[in-house]
């Protein structure tokens, strides 16, 4: 399997409004490969999001590469290698769903009838076929997180990078998101997943691996393989690996926050 | 299923839809459900009846409402306004073609409305074709009474009957599209709300005509209301006419206005040397009284040239629209400006899916203080000279000859301009924002 995501020797640091240094990323280095479901898990504070952020070129490290598909991260971004999901779902109130799905398309200029074909089939994708004239503040919470992933797909990058997708949602609706998600990650295949969490059930239930991250400064303390088999569901968190694989995170981001 | 659909998110009423209130089959329009509709029902009925009066010379020239919207400019904009009034009261237009009655009605409506654009601003009036009147005797006053054209009178007499018949038809049709029966729940509701802002209304109008009986207050310090209100009936074909001249002044003043300043603010908020420099000169500039310039206008484009009352409004709305603009424009939220990154959008493309957008909430509040500070800047501009044909100069001059119930009719004529002002911009906002926070279901 090729690479898709390199990140080398990456750090970051934020000057507060304070005048304090904040040291966000020390020299990280991952490597993810195609088709790779990763999560990033840690304490708050530790980088993770910025880590993500690092990724996408939202921002710029102090020091280190990105490489995205073998591009440096900033041309990865003009070329539209991914798609990002933020926390909240960041939807436009003014357009309705469907529009809201077609704003990545619109903006790099394909025809509407393409933009309507792709954004209807995104919408019955995450179930939401029906939806599609209505506007965002008419939907819930969890319905709006499934536009916003319907229109980070919407253009078809090959690289998901999620931050905290699920985090405002109950817990309910956030374990059939994340059963939506498996789903569509299954459906489009090779597709590669990074997912910013601070769920240890989320991360093992979702992921192919895991990397914990620990606070200050923001470190990797540990990438654990995820072998639970594929595809999962309700069985998965019943067995005996799971039971394991989660006390092994557990573990992890204890020893990473009692070592700094 | 917790993801139902929730348009009503209060607790206890989630996942109901809205039924919609009225009989026939039509979808559940926002506007239906509230009372900008019947709003709206009230000025097409009113723009009838204007028309109506104003376009034969029977009742223009002899009939007190007749005379009060004869004003030049102001007829072609009661006939066009009539004709947008129809197309905004008759939608959604696509359910027009599965109902019947519903379109007979609106085709109707439709028809009124260009007999009246054809006849009042082409000055083209088909009855004159119908019933032999010179065209000319639809604008110019003549005299009918002279036996010469005692014949003429005659004709315009019948003209006048055919066209009641199309007018009641046209009323008609707008009562059956309005249906103001079914509107109760509607109504219910909003006098609940509205009540207690009417009873205090009446009872200082009860008050302010009791004390002034009780304690024998003399009439040209303050007149009675119902003193005023037989003032105003007696006086408003002249009132409605200047009010219009001022109104027009105040218009262009504010269109200039709000135009410019909008385009500075998008230029400020686009270049943020250009806003570091401009920005504080101009919440600096929006502290200083501007309507203290107003003389200054008179001698610059002349008193008696409307240039000088257009531009102190124009002055005076430039700088809260632009500073309105600058924020809004960069209210954008900080997520979804790095969505836009994301996508790596252009400047362009963010500017128009993403900022505007988000700074129209800014825009209209900044343009609805707007129209109340154009008509202050219109009238008070007046007052320091202007034209005789303006409500500024009219109060100014009433006052003066102690002639106060006319003068207070005039402020009531201002009043009723400024609201106008207020709800057409009002309309625009809830055109171009129904997605907004203030306008969703409650």
């Amino acid at each position: 399997m090729s690479e898709t995501i390199t990140v080398e020797n990456v750090t970051k640091r934020f000057r507060g409004n304070d005048g304090i240094t904040v040291h966000a990323l020390d020299n990280i280095n991952l490597t993810v490969k195609k088709g790779e479901f990763i999560s990033l898990i840690g304490p708050s504070g530790c980088g993770k999001s910025t880590l993500l952020r690092v990724i996408a070129n939202l921002i710029e490290p102090t020091s280190g590469t990105v490489l995205v598909n073998n591009k440096p991260a900033a041309q990865a971004r003009k070329d539209r290698e991914y798609g990002f999901v933020f926390q909240n779902a960041t939807l436009y109130d003014w357009r309705t769903v469907i529009k809201n799905v077609e704003l990545p398309l619109e903006i790099m200029n394909y025809p509407k009838t393409v933009r309507e074909r792709r954004a209807r089939e995104m919408l019955r994708m995450v179930e939401l076929g029906d939806f599609e004239n209505k506007y965002p503040w008419q939907l819930s919470g969890g319905m709006q997180q499934r536009v916003s992933i319907a229109r980070a797909l919407a253009f078809e990058p090959n690289i998901l990078l999620m931050d905290e997708p699920f985090g405002a949602l109950d817990e309910m609706t956030r374990e059939r998101m994340n059963n939506e998600l498996l789903r569509i990650w299954g459906t489009i295949g090779n597709m590669t997943v990074l997912f910013v969490t601070h769920s240890i059930a989320e991360a093992v239930y979702l992921s192919t691996r895991i990397v914990v991250m620990s606070p200050r400064p923001g470190r990797i303390a540990e990438i654990i393989d995820v072998n639970l088999p594929q595809p999962r569901g309700l069985e998965t968190r019943d067995m005996e690996e799971y039971f394991h694989l989660t006390s092994r995170v557990r573990h992890a981001l204890r020893e990473g926050v009692g070592g700094s | 299923m917790t993801d139902t659909l929730e348009l009503n998110p209060s607790p206890g009423n989630s996942g109901t839809l809205i039924k919609p209130v009225l009989g026939y089959k039509r979808k559940p329009d926002e506007n239906v459900k509230t009372l900008s509709y019947d709003l709206l029902a009230l000025l097409t009925i009113f723009l009838i009846v204007i028309t109506y009066h104003i376009q034969n010379p029977l009742l223009q020239f002899e009939r007190q409402f007749g005379k009060a919207f004869r004003n030049e400019s102001l007829q072609p904009v009661t006939a066009l306004g009539l004709f947008i009034a129809v197309l905004v009261f008759i939608m959604p237009w696509a359910s027009l073609r599965r109902n019947v009655p519903r379109f007979t009605m609106s085709a109707l409506l439709i028809l009124y409305s260009l007999y009246m654009v054809t006849a009042i601003v082409l000055d083209y009036n088909l009855s004159g074709q119908v019933f032999s009147i010179p065209q000319v005797a639809f604008h110019d006053n003549l005299d009918v009474e002279e036996p010469a054209l005692a014949e003429l009178r005659d004709n315009a007499m019948n003209a006048l009957q055919a066209t009641t018949a199309i007018e009641y038809l046209a009323l008609a049709a707008v009562i059956g599209l309005w249906q103001p029966w079914r509107r109760g729940a509607i109504y219910r509701k909003a006098l609940q709300k509205y009540t207690s802002a009417l009873v205090v209304g009446f009872i200082v109008l009860v008050a302010w005509e009791l004390l002034i009986n009780v304690f024998k207050i003399e009439e040209f310090l303050l007149p009675r209301p119902s003193v005023i209100a037989a003032t105003f009936l007696d006086i408003y074909p002249r009132l409605i006419s200047v009010g219009w001249n001022t109104f027009v002044n105040a218009f262009w003043g504010f269109t200039i206005g709000c135009g410019l300043g909008i385009l500075a603010g998008i230029v400020s908020a686009r270049f943020v040397t250009f806003s570091r420099a401009l920005l504080p000169l101009a919440i600096g500039i929006n502290a200083v009284p501007i309507i203290a310039l107003a003389p200054i206008m008179n001698n610059w484009f002349g008193a008696l040239n409307p240039a000088s009352k257009v531009a102190i409004v124009a002055i005076l709305v430039f700088f809260p629209s632009m500073i309105s603009a600058v924020r809004g424009l960069n209210s954008a939220d900080p997520l979804s400006l790095e969505l836009m990154k994301s996508y790596a959008a252009s400047e362009l493309a963010i500017f128009r899916k993403l900022r505007l957008p988000s700074a129209l909430p800014f825009i209209f509040s900044a343009l609805k203080i707007a129209t109340t500070l154009s008509m202050i800047g219109a009238i008070v501009s007046e007052y320091f000279g202007g034209s005789t044909q303006g409500l500024g100069y009219r109060i100014r001059d009433d006052a003066g000859l102690f002639k106060y119930p006319e003068a207070w009719s005039a402020i009531f004529v201002a009043a009723l301009f400024g609201i106008f002002f207020y709800l057409l911009v009002s309309a625009a906002e809830r055109a171009f924002m129904s997605w907004h926070v203030s306008f969703r279901e409650k």
